[in-house]
């Protein structure tokens, strides 16, 4: 059985993983689109009949990080731009992989075999950085220990963390009108 | 001008240190903070830093020089925090440069001639400066400078900072240089012309030909510099033939480029690349909760959050459970909000928003967990008030799913079980002030030994300032057909002119043939006439 860590170590593991994650994914969203699908866990279903990665955008689903990476680089505007404001994080799991070693042969430390929540906020803006549409995002993520890290060959395999559950929301939607004078006030 | 602190390390010494000189902070959010921010903004730069070069950087040292703090870093870590340059941080965006220990004479003697090479090279008529097979350049081989690669970085690096000696404002150079001419420089990639994008952000027309860029992968890094591009020649590099769709990668960086090569873009690929990308429409809320449980937890929880909040946690939570609060003091406002002063005053001492709280004991600290610990901080929040779920669905924006492997108490399955992951998008107003407020909450919920059999594992809020309801609606799926949009518009217009509503907005274009000057006309007249019930309540 792999042990707990404490609760010191488990804290800055899982916050400082939330700052890393966030900073990476949301660049990658904005201009790596093609290394968006690195970021989730391989599709699995599971004995009865769970699948994941869980991935919804705004009430729609994707199967897996490919086609949601290719919603993006396919669907999204060249610009997207985020600014995220706040984040959160807590865990769900303290003991995630039940195994010592993993099966890419990589012992996992204990503070870091562990799943956790990650929520975020802020302001998201397409087409134009100054005058397109504006929304203000929610978003929460859960994350899981990469236990193929080590792997090689995939880009993914460099990842710490990988997403298993991940749910957009905009929650609120910028006046059209008034975005142009509005925002710049807002967003300073 | 650039000397012995910048050298890279050979052999195992340990790298000397060089001074970064950051400034632009002063004013950012934690301006208030004791020590004005400062450790927080080097905290960010060493993270940033760690990102980009994906491996730990770390100051060695700060000094506070009035409204500048001097960083000492290692030679290894000066590129990555360097790219950190310009980047916004709690609100502001940071500068950062290297400082060099030269003296004043010999930066004199460059700056002299890097000014003439500077003024030798630029064509006022024709907006343009040849910065082109600058290597070859007399003056500046004159100076023995130019030789090397490294060298060549450092010459541009200190000709760009003479640059903006000569053209003083980021509007003048905008006005005076439209053409830029890197070519025949025997550019790599551009890690050497980095500092060029930095002082030209507004350039038109970029001439990199007959350079050794082979692939995109070598300009990549000024994939979002130069926003107004319009002309780029690329001609003369091997990235010609290795990057079949090179022009169509281009036309995706920069949105205004029309002519490549010296020749106008194809127009199937410019109407390909420009064609508006809409993202996938707004949809309902996915909720999956096969067995009702999700549901009856919610009806029962905010029933509870608004009268018993005691009761509440001891119902649905256990020692292992977490609540968490954070703010987002910069959330965008519906227009009928107010700004309060202090307004957030209840909530932000308890605020767990990382981007704020960096210390990992107030991390830990304000991370609550148990059924007491949780009920303590819950009591110390306002009082609330939630729109009820079933005569108010459209203040709620609630998504359920299956959350795998969560952790089983019971210790039954050491896997862990499958749980349900709740977010929740909604309102509440505050009893005591009336005032409204928007929040995000995601709950994971598992089996426990609770009273409801029921346990909460994690509730985490983010409250916010009351945005509104409109971001929950589902988009409509059918395109409008373009007169209909027309239409649809000039109700808008009028409406925002007039202040009637869509009904009376639409009855007064439909009597002026949907003219609007027209329709408007109609309004003044009838303005006097017109019920309280036309207007916009």
């Amino acid at each position: 059985m792999a042990s707990v860590a404490s609760e010191d170590a488990l804290t800055k593991a899982s916050t400082e993983g939330a700052q890393d994650f966030v900073d990476a994914y949301y660049t990658a969203l904005q201009n790596s689109r093609p290394t968006i699908s690195t970021y989730y866990v391989p599709k699995t279903t599971a004995p009865d009949g769970t699948t994941t990665p869980d991935i919804i955008w705004n009430g729609n689903t994707y199967e897996d990080g490919l086609e949601f990476q290719k919603m993006y680089e396919d669907s999204m505007p060249t610009f997207v731009h985020f600014d995220v404001q706040a984040i959160d994080c807590q865990i769900l799991n303290p003991q995630y992989s039940k195994e010592t070693t993993t099966p890419g042969g990589m012992g996992v430390k204990p503070e870091r075999n562990i799943s956790f929540l990650v929520m975020t906020a802020g302001h998201m803006r397409l087409e134009d950085r100054s005058e397109g549409p504006l929304f203000e995002f929610s978003e929460t993520f859960l994350l899981v220990p990469n236990l193929e890290k080590g792997g090689k060959g995939v880009m993914g395999a460099r990842r710490g963390w990988l997403i298993q559950t991940q749910s957009f929301r905009y929650v609120v939607v910028h006046d059209p009108v008034l975005t142009a004078g509005q925002t710049a006030m807002d967003i300073a | 001008m650039r000397d012995t602190n910048v050298r890279p390390t050979t052999s195992g010494r340990p790298s000397p240190l060089v001074q970064l000189r950051v400034t632009g902070w002063t004013k950012s959010r934690l301006a208030g903070s004791s020590d004005g921010g400062v450790s927080a903004l080097i905290k960010f730069l060493e993270r940033r830093a760690t990102i980009a070069q994906n491996k730990n950087a770390e100051s060695k040292g700060t000094k506070k020089e009035g409204d500048a703090v001097i960083i000492f870093v290692p030679t290894d870590d000066v590129k990555s925090i360097l790219s950190a340059n310009g980047y916004e941080w709690s609100g502001v965006n940071v500068h950062i440069e290297l400082l060099t220990p030269s003296g004043p004479r010999s930066e004199n003697k460059f700056s002299v001639i890097f000014r003439e090479v500077l003024t030798r090279r630029y064509i006022p008529d024709q907006k343009c400066l040849m910065l082109n097979q600058i290597c070859a350049d007399p003056q500046l081989q004159a100076l023995g400078i130019g030789a090397t690669l490294g060298r060549r970085s450092k010459l541009f690096e200190a000709m760009m900072v003479v640059v903006d000696q000569v053209w003083t404002s980021r509007e003048e150079k905008k006005e005076k240089i439209h053409f830029l001419s890197l070519q025949s420089n025997d550019l790599e990639d551009l890690a050497g012309v980095t500092s060029v994008a930095q002082a030209f952000p507004d350039l038109l027309n970029l001439d990199l030909s007959a350079n050794k860029l082979s692939t995109l992968r070598s300009i990549s890094r000024w994939q979002n510099k130069f926003r107004h591009l319009e002309q780029i020649v690329l001609t003369g590099n091997p990235m010609e033939q290795n990057e079949p769709e090179l022009l169509q990668e281009l036309l995706k960086w920069y949105p205004k480029l029309y002519q490549y090569n010296l020749q106008p873009v194809p127009a199937p690929l410019l109407e390909a690349a420009r064609a508006k990308k809409t993202p996938p429409k707004v949809q309902a809320g996915k909720f999956e909760d096969a067995a009702g449980i999700a549901e009856k937890f919610l009806l029962n929880f905010y029933k509870g959050y608004d009268s018993d909040r005691n009761a509440l946690a001891e119902y649905y939570y256990d020692s292992t459970s977490q609540f968490s609060m954070d703010v987002n003091t910069h959330a965008l406002r519906d227009s009928s909000q107010k700004r309060d002063p202090c307004e957030w005053e209840a909530y932000i001492r308890h605020s767990r928003n990382l981007n704020k709280i960096t210390n990992i004991t107030a991390r830990m600290r304000r991370n609550h967990k148990g059924t007491a610990a949780i009920t303590e901080m819950w009591n110390q929040l306002p009082a609330t008030r939630h729109p009820d779920f079933a005569t108010e669905p459209q203040k709620w924006l609630l998504e359920c799913r299956t959350q795998p492997m969560v952790p089983d108490p019971s210790g039954a399955n050491p896997g862990g079980v499958n749980g349900l992951i709740i977010t929740v998008h909604g309102e509440f107003q505050e009893v005591a002030t009336n005032k409204l407020r928007s929040f995000d909450r995601t709950f994971i919920l598992g089996p426990g030994a609770t009273p409801s059999g029921i346990r909460v594992v994690n509730d985490m809020i983010t409250i916010r300032a009351y945005g509104g309801t409109k971001a929950f609606e589902v988009e409509p799926a059918a395109a409008i057909d373009s007169e209909a949009a027309e239409k649809q518009q000039l109700i808008f217009q009028l409406m925002q002119a007039t202040g009637m509503n869509s009904e009376y907005a639409l009855l007064c274009l439909t009597q002026s043939n949907f003219d609007l000057q027209q329709a408007m006309v109609a309004f003044e007249g009838a303005k006097a006439n017109l019920p309280a019930e036309a207007f916009v309540q």
